[in-house]
């Protein structure tokens, strides 16, 4: 019985550090880095997809899919991350990472809207706007980087 | 070779396509590609050896004794050590099951963009039909010729046009790429154990043997399933994990989506290649959906002693059936639930790796018993191999729940 | 096998073995066996009223229960010795499952009332 109380203790307190809040800066930084690098990865996803989208390689029907997973990935990050109480000291970080996941969400959802009215043309030229954004997510994941 | 010959081989890979690729290796594999390249493929090479090895030594069984090994495992470890093996497994493969029903889904979503909970139920119905209407012989070998299509990821291998050397220095390099950590890099490592070294595939591999009524003489037979089917299985994770790395790692991309595994195939093929990938992600999930449920059912069935099987007609093995009926009613169910079929996949994996040794002692126990096997019991080889695959199984059973937990699933 | 063999030792030996019966079909397992006052034994106990008190613990309780309601309270069936003929490695005997009165109910049960009852189910009794 004893064991049993035992393992049902580490199990919960296992539960809990698999969903434990960022309280330390440190950790708060770890966490941003995260989601900058998940919302870069989200935002190269679907430039590669409007990419062949354009070079007539993907059939639109899997465009729109593989956009919008792409979009509510990044809505997903943007919300758990902006949820998280920031540790004093970090405000910096929380702007730039909100600023950043609001042009992300911004742009892949202009992305998905085109997709589903059926204008690849548009789809490839939001694709193609995308770049900058990439940069300006692959440097700012760099900058925090715990 | 006669025909017979030829199709005989096909339940070879339907089990490595079927088995070796399922939901799990076309997620983890391409994770893995993204995140480390090939520096995990050595895992694959001994995942490969590990299951060749076992599924030979229950073929083996299954040839001298005409039963399967987990049915002679009760015998020789009693009750409780059984049915401890029975629940785990049936909870993990539960999960599978889920997951593996959800693949087939999400490849009709793929070229149809409807949501897979739109397909979930009727892929079940698909499924069920197939398993009530279909003899056990067309089945494995629709699949296992349907299945071929996943070949197509080795194909984007060349055509992506890699530099080998690079390619090479990867699948070389054991250690983590830069930015990324230890823990993260054996947690992945367990996680490709996991997917890939399965004990279903054991149980099915060995109770379709039962099925075809194998003797001393279909020895040549089984032991050419196992040396063409599981390779090719590994070939083809290995495949999914570079066309991940080529086409991913430079952009600094993590695969999160099953649209994902098939966007380098895309990047290399066009809409020739996706269709290819799309038939064969359907054709490995099917099928291992269909194995993940029969094994499910050949495990409950055999450690009870009932009657089990598609030979006989489905009345004739009414509890087997009613078995397998309810778990793919309840997978179902859980694969409406909304919960997310990728991250269940990863955690059944994971809880499988954990499972691992409890799959494969017995095999070995049996395979190694002079009074059951006779003059077919394990030469050196296989006992060496079992015992060096049973020691890294355990060993990654005691690691693969706190590397959960550090890593937070992979993420930390 | 002769009488004196029909012991305790033989007990442990043919327990959880697969149990046959003449056409070959599955039975069920050997969950226990019934010995007389010498420790001979008698008869096999299949089906899970049987193997639930070999679990042991809230399990074989849990079990034990729910096989007691399954069975409406009748004693679990056993199956005489003497339908035995062969031991090893499987458990063979000279009559099929649907004489063994009791035995594996639960399967005749699902086989005619539902599996058997369904398009292409087949019969449950060949």
């Amino acid at each position: 019985m004893a064991l049993l109380a035992a393992a049902a203790l580490v199990a919960c307190a296992c539960l809990w550090y698999l969903v434990r809040p960022p309280r330390t800066v440190g950790e708060y930084r770890q966490e941003a880095h995260q989601t900058l690098a998940s919302l870069a990865s989200e935002v190269a996803t679907a430039r590669m997809w409007a990419d062949h989208l354009d070079r007539g390689d993907a059939p639109l029907t899997t465009t729109r899919l593989g956009l919008a997973e792409m979009e509510s990935d990044a809505t997903e990050a943007v919300r758990q991350f902006e949820a998280y109480q920031p540790p004093v000291g970090a405000a910096s970080v929380r702007a730039r990472v909100s600023g950043l996941g609001g042009r992300s969400v911004a742009a892949l959802a202009q992305l998905r809207i085109a997709a589903r009215s059926g204008r690849p043309e548009e789809v490839v030229r939001r694709g193609r706007d995308l770049r900058g954004l990439s940069r300006d997510l692959e440097a700012a994941t760099r900058a925090v980087a715990p | 070779m006669s025909t017979s010959k030829v199709f005989s081989f096909t339940l070879g890979t339907l089990s490595a396509i079927g088995g070796f690729i399922d939901i799990g290796d076309l997620v983890a594999d391409a994770l893995v590609g993204a995140r480390f390249g090939l520096r995990l493929a050595w895992v694959t090479v001994l995942a490969v050896i590990g299951i060749m090895c076992y599924a030979e030594m229950s073929g083996r069984i299954v040839a001298v004794t005409g039963r399967p090994a987990f049915d002679l495992a009760r015998s020789r470890l009693g009750p409780r050590f059984g049915l401890v093996a029975l629940v785990g497994s049936f909870l993990v493969t539960g999960l599978l099951v889920m997951a593996e029903l959800s693949g087939i889904a999400l490849s009709f979503q793929l070229v149809t963009d409807i949501s897979y909970l739109f397909w979930v139920p009727l892929a079940a119905v698909l499924v069920g039909i197939a398993l009530w209407a279909l003899p056990f012989e067309i089945l494995e070998r629709l699949y296992g010729v349907i299945g071929l299509a996943m070949l197509v990821f080795v194909v984007a291998v060349w055509q992506l046009h890699p530099d080998w050397g690079q390619m090479w220095h990867s699948a070389t390099t054991v250690r983590p790429t830069a930015g990324e950590t230890w823990p993260v890099y054996a947690f992945l490592g367990v996680t490709l154990i996991g997917a890939q070294m399965t004990p279903y595939e054991m149980f099915f591999f060995s109770s379709g043997g039962v099925e075809h009524r194998w003797g001393p003489k279909s020895m040549s037979e089984m032991r050419t399933n196992v040396l063409v089917g599981f390779p090719l299985g590994g070939l083809l994770a290995v495949a999914i994990q570079a066309v991940a790395y080529l086409v991913f790692a430079p952009a600094g991309i993590e695969v999160e989506h099953l649209s994902q595994t098939a966007l380098p195939v895309v990047v290399a093929l066009g809409k020739v290649g996706l269709a290819f990938a799309v038939v064969g992600i359907f054709a490995a999930t099917f099928g291992a959906t269909m194995e993940t449920l029969f094994a499910t059912g050949y495990d409950i069935a055999q450690y009870f002693g009932w009657s089990y099987g598609k030979v006989q007609p489905p009345a004739q093995a009414a509890r087997f059936t009613a078995v397998t009926a309810s778990l793919l009613i309840l997978s179902t169910a859980l694969a409406l639930t909304t919960l997310n079929p990728i991250r269940v996949t990863i955690v059944a994996v994971v809880f499988s790796a954990m499972l691992l040794p409890l799959g494969l002692f017995p095999v070995l126990l049996v395979g190694n018993d002079h009074s059951v096997m006779g003059e077919f019991r394990n030469g050196r080889l296989a006992n060496t191999l079992g015992t060096a695959t049973l020691a890294l199984s355990i060993l990654v059973a005691l690691v693969a729940m706190p590397l959960l937990v550090w890593t937070r699933g992979g993420s930390g | 096998m002769t009488p004196a063999h029909r012991t305790m030792a033989m007990r442990h030996d043919v327990l959880d073995r697969q149990v046959v019966d003449s056409e070959g079909r599955p039975v069920g397992r050997v969950d226990d066996v019934e010995l007389d006052e010498d420790g001979a034994a008698v008869a096999l106990r299949v089906g899970m009223a049987a193997l639930a008190p070999r679990l042991g613990g809230w399990v074989g309780q849990l079990l034990g229960g729910l096989a007691h309601r399954l069975a409406e309270g009748e004693p679990s069936p056993a199956v005489p010795v003497e339908r035995v003929t062969k031991w090893s490695p499987l458990v063979h005997l000279d009559v099929p499952v649907r004489e063994l009165d009791g035995v594996a109910g639960l399967e005749g049960w699902l086989g005619t009332r539902v599996v058997g009852r369904l398009p292409g189910g087949g019969d449950a009794r060949v």
